[in-house]
């Protein structure tokens, strides 16, 4: 017997106490993805009434049906029909959220001379991805022929030119936002399961006096600790594979496919691994589990936020921008947004992604056996 | 004689300042019930805690079977203790055969052997129709009986009884005593911690008693009984704290007696029984007009003893948490 066998037994262990709970466990693990895809992956569905302004430079008989149009969609209320500079004028102040110019050459369009124009500010982001859609969609009932026969969009999306609005794409070219959160959110569902696995059982386990019957057998002590990890790892696991199953329960849908589950599973692992270390580090100096919980989620809240969970890195303020880079919940989500948003991710990042994570899941273990070695003595 | 299975030569354990054990010498004997005695914070969960590896003495030696524990602190000698506390019961959430299925693998059980020390350990503690049944779903006693094969599932040769049967009721404990005597019929040696003493006075081959860190006596049961004296032990109750002042005095004066005095009760100890001294002791009080509530006469028991050697009850301690914070020491090392 040797330290794989002895944590192989531990785990075992944690996951017969896994699954003699397993209700609780997997109501525990669906309830906050549930939550976050539900609530906010739809927040841009139901927005109705967006504010608009419209500029018609066509002025003609289709124009004017599309303005109807736009205007009897509930989605829509287009509080002006103005001139291109007192309409992103509103824009800038906030009036009106979109800004839609009807070219003169309406409803013909062509390659390099769409038939409409849209600025919007980036204020709102999901309010813009609900919205986009429908414009175009709109304007290609009027398209006739001059828009079917060319591939590309009838509505270019521009970004109006100002200090107080972005210019960085939204979330992808074909993603919308659902699927972005539901890529950053594999990364939190697995370090939350991981985070709350392993120290918050170590600690019960202290409390109640099972760590010191696993520390007379003549086992190796790291077991105690690497058995955690493992589980922890596992639950992350779990944890993820039912958040994704939400997600693609409420349209989700993978650019990548079905191979895109062991991209996602490499990722979770390592992040199971690295978090579980960090939980057996808190639990090796935290004596409660109350006061262990605040701890852990101060580390995973900020960490999920600044990685990108709810809003894009490039809309975070710029001095969170950089401190991303050293959140290891970047790369993972960079992993699992690519798999999911783009069905690709670039060699070069890849590696990258996977190289830091492969380091933080290592420098976290054996973070992890040293804080517990100078505990137990 | 016997052999020697633990022999703890001169043991002491300081934290910081505070001395836990101070100077503590025990011989086991091999096949004997030792039971360790004393007050919470007496030193006897410290002294285990050493015996069984997981502090490290600050003087003395510890010998386990021969072996010097601190020069060899190896997996032989893990595998000859076993241990069950009041604390470590058994795992709730896991079946019975999953408790014992685990300890057994952390104890090196060859993996041939174990369906069958399994099957043996359930049979003796009757568990085996709920081998399947989560143990959180079982009784106290039931619990205890679990608790006790699987402290037993690695076949050691010194078994460590924690308190083994605080809070269980009467039935319960009786039962478990009848489960540890059998042990030393295969020739287990057993230390064995409890608060109640007459449990002590059941099982033990022989007690030492320790408090502030010190053993204040070793002995077999009548052996310490006799400490206390021949004769037999008067307890009165009095209306009164006062009342039992004067009691004593009186007590002290006419009768030559050394009574103790505690609120409203005074202990004395009649070296010499004469069932006529009781009568003539109520009429002398009833002339003086203390009003005893109540009287009772009886034979040395090992709580005298233990009153005796350190001042106070044994359970009069129980909510002196000295044990915990000890534990705390511990965890924080």
């Amino acid at each position: 017997m040797g330290l794989i066998d002895e944590s192989i037994t531990l785990y075992k262990r944690e996951m017969l106490i896994f699954q003699a709970n397993l209700r609780a466990n997997i109501v525990r693990a669906l309830i906050f993805p549930l939550v976050i895809i539900v609530f906010f992956g739809n927040i841009g569905n139901a927005v109705s009434h967006t504010p608009i302004s419209v500029v018609n430079y066509a002025n003609n008989a289709q124009a004017n049906d599309f303005i109807n149009t736009l205007q009897s969609d509930n989605q829509f209320n287009i509080v002006a029909l103005t001139d291109e500079n007192s309409a992103l004028n509103l824009l800038h102040t906030g009036a009106v959220q979109i800004v839609v110019i009807i070219l003169p050459g309406f409803p013909d369009s062509s390659a390099d001379q769409p038939a409409v124009q849209v600025y919007y500010s980036n204020s709102q982001p999901q309010v813009i991805a609900a919205s986009l859609p429908v414009i175009n969609q709109d304007a290609k009932e009027f398209g006739g022929a001059g828009i079917a026969s060319q591939q590309s969009s009838p509505v270019p999306q521009q970004t109006a030119q100002s200090e107080e609005v972005s210019s960085n794409p939204l979330y992808s070219a074909q993603g919308n936002y659902i699927d972005f959160l539901t890529g950053g959110l594999l990364a939190m569902v697995v370090i939350f399961g991981a985070l709350f696995s392993g120290g918050i059982s170590y600690i019960t386990d202290r409390q109640s006096g099972n760590i010191k019957a696993f520390l007379i057998t003549p086992i190796n002590k790291n077991a105690i600790v690497l058995s955690r990890i493992f589980s922890g790892s596992t639950q992350g696991l779990i944890s993820a594979f039912l958040a994704l199953g939400i997600g693609l329960f409420f349209g989700v849908t993978i650019a990548m496919g079905p191979s895109a589950l062991i991209y996602i599973a490499v990722v979770v692992i390592l992040l199971g691994v690295g978090f579980s270390g960090i939980s057996m580090m808190l639990a090796s100096r935290i004596k409660r589990a109350d006061i262990f919980a605040i701890f852990a989620q101060a580390i995973g809240l900020p960490l999920w936020f600044i990685s990108g969970g709810i809003v894009p890195i490039s809309s975070l303020p710029g001095w969170m921008q950089p401190i991303s880079n050293l959140d290891p919940l970047t790369y993972a989500s960079n992993i699992s947004r690519g798999v999911i948003l783009q069905g690709f991710v670039p060699p070069g990042e890849l590696v990258t992604d996977l190289c830091v994570l492969i380091i933080f899941a290592s420098a976290m273990m054996l973070l992890a056996f040293r804080a517990l070695k100078s505990t137990i003595e | 004689m016997a052999e020697t299975i633990l022999e703890i030569k001169n043991l002491v354990k300081k934290f910081g300042d505070f001395t836990a054990v101070n100077d503590i010498s025990l011989d086991i004997k091999k096949g004997e019930i030792y039971g360790i005695l004393g007050p919470n914070g007496a030193g006897k969960t410290t002294t285990i805690n050493m015996v069984l590896g997981l502090l490290k003495p600050t003087g003395g030696s510890i010998r386990i079977n021969g072996i010097d524990i601190s020069k060899s602190h190896g997996n032989d000698v893990k595998k000859m203790m076993g241990l069950m506390t009041q604390e470590t019961v058994v795992e709730g959430d896991l079946t019975a055969r999953d408790n014992l299925e685990i300890f057994a693998e952390l104890y090196h059980v060859p993996k041939s052997e174990i369906p069958k020390k399994i099957k043996e350990a359930l049979a003796e503690s009757e568990l085996t129709e709920f081998a399947n049944k989560r143990a959180g779903t079982f009784s106290g006693g039931m619990q205890r009986r679990l608790a006790l094969v699987k402290a037993m599932i690695q076949d050691p040769k010194l078994l460590i009884l924690d308190e083994p049967t605080t809070g269980l009721d009467i039935q319960n404990r009786v039962n478990m005593w009848g489960h540890i005597k059998d042990l030393t019929k295969i020739g287990v040696t057993i230390i064995l911690t409890t608060q109640y003493l007459e449990e002590a006075d059941a099982l033990c081959d022989r007690i030492a008693i320790i408090d502030h860190g010190k053993i204040k006596a070793i002995g077999t049961a009548s052996e310490l009984k006799r400490m206390v004296g021949t004769g037999r032990i008067l307890e009165l109750v009095l209306e009164s704290e006062s009342q039992a002042q004067q009691a004593a005095a009186l007590i002290k004066s006419k009768f030559k007696l050394s009574p103790n005095v505690r609120i409203d009760k005074v202990d004395a100890v009649i070296e010499k029984w004469d069932p006529k001294v009781l009568p003539e002791i109520l009429s002398e009080l009833e002339h003086k007009k203390l009003i005893v509530a109540s009287v009772n006469v009886h034979l040395p028991t090992l709580d005298d003893v233990f009153i005796k050697l350190t001042g106070s009850g044994m359970r009069d301690d129980a909510s002196n948490d000295f044990t915990s914070a000890r534990a705390n020491v511990f965890m924080r090392r």
